[in-house]
């Protein structure tokens, strides 16, 4: 019977909590012949006019592998996030199971600017981007991401056997807030107009065989 | 204000109206990925975006473009997929599709491809008259299926450009140099513009083609639109 070995080597957290935000930063790295689980998340909200959020996960289960791997920085600074993730997975072929590995990332933007006495500029934006596996074997898994704003970046290269969906979705709006009368706006408009609005989604995914993807995506909301 | 006359490249009739640009540059969204292997491959892309414009109440705008990719590749054999996708500026789009189906057969495998790309534009309001509207819509497409086929599309539209336009090029080809691909293609066009007033409609105009070529083929095709700005 095999041994299930986990380890994870190197866990540094330092946590500089404000009433505003926090400082955030820790890396690992795990190398096992056996099982293999990570699973982290992180999820942040201001709640004062920009409304920022951030989100992201990253889960993993490696079952009956013959060598596994997971590097992996995280790190959280004045709402900023960057995150690194290397992985390597090669199976035993004679048993079943695999490698599942999700990675998941979002950001998201709400603001209210004055632009004259009676008028308000009224954003918000949301994306999400994902990227997920089931293989029996992964030679290359590796990403970098990076989220402040309601802006996000993810960059991944990866080659494997196996099955892989990769995932994009944003979407923004425009608008102004207008009030009839004298005085400023934020937060006391009585009428709000659309300017424009924008979607977008992308899935691209392999199943069955061996691949070989690499991607770079980017969200920037309109008005930064 | 920039006053816009409409002219179709490309076709005999050209048309006037008077319209305006406004509207601002929408999110700068953008992916690229690129995807090479010997599996089944799937990708579906979607994309709209919007701008409404009101201007002293009597003036109103209103800018959108779709677009819609779809790849499908089973059993394929060294076969890639390369997309590239950005909104700066309107929209633009980059697809290379290089599919070989094990054993060159439908038994082995078969590849799919549908890309669909519009744009519509209402005005009212922005004429020398101020009760006069326009109307047009464009949309260019192209559909593919084969065992062995080497696609490449290009396509672009700006809404907030000086000219607006959509621009849609597509070259279909065999897998390997020299060879020509085994399917199916077609790849067209509609448009439809009209102008009116509070007494009614006072112009329109509608156009629509298509090219198809199936078999062994070697396909290249241009689509291009364009409402040009003149000074009044």
């Amino acid at each position: 019977m095999k041994k299930i070995v986990l380890l994870v080597i190197a866990a540094i957290l330092l946590s500089l909590v404000t009433a505003s935000s926090a400082s955030v930063r820790y890396s690992y790295s795990a190398d096992t012949t056996g099982r293999m689980m990570v699973s982290e998340g992180y999820r942040s909200s201001t709640h004062i006019n920009p409304i920022v959020g951030n989100r992201y996960s990253l889960d993993l289960t490696a079952r009956n592998s013959r060598a596994a791997s997971c590097i992996h920085d995280f790190s959280v600074q004045d709402r900023e996030v960057n995150t690194e993730t290397d992985v390597l997975y090669l199976g035993d072929i004679s048993k079943l199971h695999g490698l599942n590995i999700a990675e998941k990332s979002g950001a998201s933007v709400i603001i209210e600017k004055n632009e004259s006495e009676n008028k308000t500029f009224v954003g918000c934006s949301e994306s999400t981007i994902g990227f997920s596996a089931r293989v029996d074997s992964l030679q290359r898994f590796a990403t970098k991401g990076w989220i402040k704003d309601g802006s996000q970046t993810y960059e991944i290269d990866t080659r494997g056997k196996g099955n892989f969906d990769a995932n994009l979705y944003a979407a923004s709006s425009e608008g102004e807030g207008l009030r009839n009368g004298t005085g400023g706006c934020a937060g006391s408009c009585n009428e709000y107009v659309l300017r424009s609005t924008e979607r977008i989604s992308s899935h691209v995914g392999g199943r069955f065989g061996d691949f070989n993807f690499t991607a770079l995506y980017n969200v920037t909301p309109p008005w930064t | 204000m920039n006053t816009r006359r409409v002219a179709i490249i490309g076709a005999m009739i050209a048309i006037l109206t008077l319209i305006s640009a406004i509207g601002s540059v929408n999110a700068d969204v953008s992916f690229s990925y690129n995807f090479t292997g010997n599996c089944d491959i799937k990708a579906n892309d979607n994309y709209k975006g919007e701008v409404i414009s009101y201007e002293a109440k009597a003036k109103s705008s209103i800018n959108e473009v779709q677009y819609s990719f779809n790849a499908l590749g089973t059993n394929s054999t060294n076969s890639s997929l390369y997309h590239s996708l950005d909104t700066v500026k309107g929209l633009e789009t980059n697809s290379i599709f290089n599919y070989a189906a094990k054993g060159n057969s439908t038994e082995g495998g078969v590849m799919d491809m549908t890309e669909n790309i519009g744009l519509t534009s209402i005005y009212s309001g922005y004429a020398s008259k101020s009760n006069e509207a326009s109307y047009e819509e464009v949309n260019a497409y192209s559909k593919l299926a084969g065992t062995n086929m080497l696609t490449a599309t290009a396509a672009k539209v700006g809404i907030a450009d000086d000219p607006v336009g959509l621009q849609y090029k597509i070259y279909a080809d065999g897998q390997t140099e020299g060879a020509w691909a085994n399917g199916k293609v077609s790849a067209g066009v509609s448009m439809y513009i009209a102008n009116g007033s509070d007494r009614g409609l006072w112009s329109k105009w509608s156009y629509e083609e298509e090219s198809t070529a199936s078999g062994s083929f070697e396909f290249y095709k241009i689509i291009a639109y364009t409402s040009k700005i003149t000074t009044p």
